[in-house]
């Protein structure tokens, strides 16, 4: 990837301003560029800020959370009040507690989901962009057809093979963003290949392992992060709607798909119940693709959607 | 033309070949005896009967006669026999297919309706506030979750404010069709908002349209008539392209409305353990995205008359 400082960057310069600014871009390591980027990208900043903030919930929830979540606090289907903030639901359960609790599970699936999609993808890709031939047609071929299935349904499919719960709503969910990144990292391969530096390694003795692993690999790792971190909020989105579906998380386990989905019965009497879990979502997907959207534009100034 | 239309269909045959593979081989992975689940849903499980029962099915012959009963089957849109119903799955499937259908139709041109004007009032007004507005509300559509949006919908347009029936009544009222569209619709309407306003920033620079400018056109007409054509060709592809994601958020929208459709049948079919069912609503959607697909590919020309398919 080229790393050398884009010219719509330095907006109204001189020219010798420029010069001046090209040469210490220069200077500068990819990695320091790439932060300095994305700490100009407001919406990253925020939506870095809000994961961070949901990270923190996750790791000390079970401390802060003013109730158990398995456990009654309050009347059945008290609106929210100063006790339980965002209301209980027909168990009396406190939302709010459940709400807190919920952040890690999404976040462990996003991330889990995610990077089961990304090493079967990654590999994959690998393979068929460095080998070519027959493992390239057999390899895109496998992912053409995993991409024919549309969205959520094959998600749908393998968990009615591997049965409704949070772990295979993962795997499933895993399995079914795999061809993204193998179709991505083929592409990528295809062109890193050709670069001299890996036929000179190959000249000196490398084995294809190592030309792999050492040599090409690094030189697709960029777009794979941007894929990956956008690919977290759809797979946290992929897997709620499994367990709004009642085909992932089982109760009483506080996901937020599956408190949307308690509270759709009593939708008429008690809104809490659906609207809290469901903003969590919305937040946390939104923040997401926000540090998504700016790695990269960090990442890959050129390929700006 | 024809010559591309031709070899897209024959490309497609082998991805189609690999689907029904894929979806036949689901039920050998099913963990268990699927004869011994399919017999427990309904009646007392001897070892006789489930013998007997798999013999019926066909089970204990070689896999790939099984195959060819399967891919049978598929070509002759039998597509086997439901284990709820007794009926065949694809006269099952022909009953609900068109209440997807009307679901997608819907909700991709509602996609294109509210992304389009909203992508280019961001890019024309481009830094302003309206332009960070437009965009803030993309990208909330594209966060929110169908199933939370459906309910949420549901809460303000029917319960609080009456105006729109949460299921389709007899009356062939398109007013049903209103909120089940719209939450299936807002996501891929923030993508192509997004798409729009970086596509239509592209082209409003390119020599033509200052060309345009300079002639003294009004900045509407450069917009409409001139720059948003090309700006467009992208938009298109991920709207098609989208079909695939819309037929798969239906089965989460026909669960929320307690809607006919494909999905719902797919949902309850996994439920009840039915397997032909399941294979048969999966073979179908991906058969009709494969199909989308070709469609959107083949529509490119009609488009964008600067790509030639026939040479390549």
């Amino acid at each position: 990837m080229d790393y050398v400082s884009q010219p719509d960057e330095s907006t109204s310069v001189s020219g010798a301003t420029a010069d001046l600014r090209l040469g210490r871009a220069k200077t500068e390591s990819p990695w320091r560029q790439t932060v300095r980027r994305l700490r100009r990208h407001n919406g990253a900043m925020l939506g870095l800020t809000i994961v961070g903030v949901l990270i923190l919930v996750a790791i000390i929830g079970p401390y802060i959370a003013p109730y158990d979540d398995r456990a009654i606090a309050g009347g059945s289907l008290s609106p929210p009040n100063r006790s339980t903030i965002m209301g209980t639901d027909v168990l009396g359960r406190d939302i709010f507690s459940r709400v807190l609790m919920g952040a890690r599970i999404s976040l462990t699936v996003g991330f889990v989901s995610v990077a089961i999609g990304l090493v079967i993808g990654v590999t994959l890709g690998l393979i068929a962009g460095f080998y070519g031939r027959k493992a390239d047609i057999a390899v895109s071929m496998f992912v053409d057809t995993m991409l024919a299935f549309p969205g959520i349904l094959l998600a749908i499919a393998i968990v009615s093979i591997l049965g409704p719960s949070l772990r295979n709503a993962m795997i499933a969910v895993g399995i079914g963003s795999f061809p993204a990144y193998a179709r991505l990292v083929r592409g990528q391969v295809l062109s890193a290949k050709e670069n001299e530096y890996v036929e000179a390694a190959r000249i000196v003795g490398a084995t294809n392992m190592r030309l792999m692993i050492k040599h090409v690999l690094p030189n697709v790792i960029a777009p794979v992060i941007i894929l990956s971190t956008l690919r977290i909020g759809t797979a946290i989105l992929t897997a709620a709607g499994l367990s709004f579906l009642g085909l992932g998380a089982q109760p009483p386990t506080p996901e937020w798909g599956a408190m949307v989905n308690d509270g759709r019965n009593y939708l008429r009497v008690a809104w809490w119940i659906t609207t809290f879990p469901g903003i969590a979502i919305m937040l946390t997907v939104l923040a997401v693709n926000q540090v998504g959207d700016g790695l990269r534009d960090a990442l890959d100034p050129r390929g700006r959607r | 033309m024809a010559v591309y239309i031709v070899r897209r269909f024959l490309y497609a045959i082998p991805v189609l070949f690999g689907v029904s593979i894929l979806v036949f081989s689901m039920l050998l992975l099913i963990p268990g005896d699927p004869v011994s689940l399919m017999l427990s849903e309904t009646s007392a499980t001897s070892k006789a009967a489930v013998e007997a029962k798999r013999d019926q099915l066909g089970l204990n012959d070689p896999i790939y006669d099984q195959y060819g009963r399967f891919l049978k089957s598929v070509v002759t849109l039998r597509l086997g026999t439901s284990i709820q119903t007794n009926r065949s799955v694809g006269s099952m499937i022909r009953d609900v297919f068109p209440k997807t259908l009307e679901l997608t139709v819907a909700a991709t041109l509602l996609t294109f309706l509210i992304g389009v004007p909203l992508g280019v009032i961001a890019a024309v007004k481009q830094h302003s506030l309206l332009d960070t507005a437009s965009m803030i509300l993309a990208n909330v559509g594209v966060s929110m979750p169908i199933f939370w949006l459906g309910l949420i919908l549901i809460y303000i347009f029917s319960i609080k404010l009456g105006w729109l029936p949460v299921t389709a009544q007899k009356g062939a009222d398109l007013k049903h069709l209103v909120m089940p569209a719209v939450s299936l619709a807002l996501g891929g309407a923030g993508i192509v908002a997004r798409l729009t306003r970086s596509s239509l920033l592209e082209v409003l620079n390119l020599e033509y349209v200052v060309t345009a400018r300079a002639k003294g056109l009004s900045a509407r007409v450069v917009v409409t008539r001139h720059a948003l054509r090309n700006a467009l060709i992208p938009v298109v592809t991920i709207v098609g392209l989208q079909f695939g994601s819309l037929l798969g958020g239906a089965v989460i929208v026909e669960a929320v409305f307690a809607r006919q459709g494909i999905g719902a049948m797919a949902v309850n079919a996994i439920q009840k353990k039915d397997f032909p069912l399941v294979q048969g609503t999966v073979l179908v959607a991906a058969f009709a995205y494969v199909i989308a697909n070709i469609l959107v590919d083949i529509s490119y020309a009609f488009i964008d008359p600067r790509i030639k398919y026939g040479e390549r």
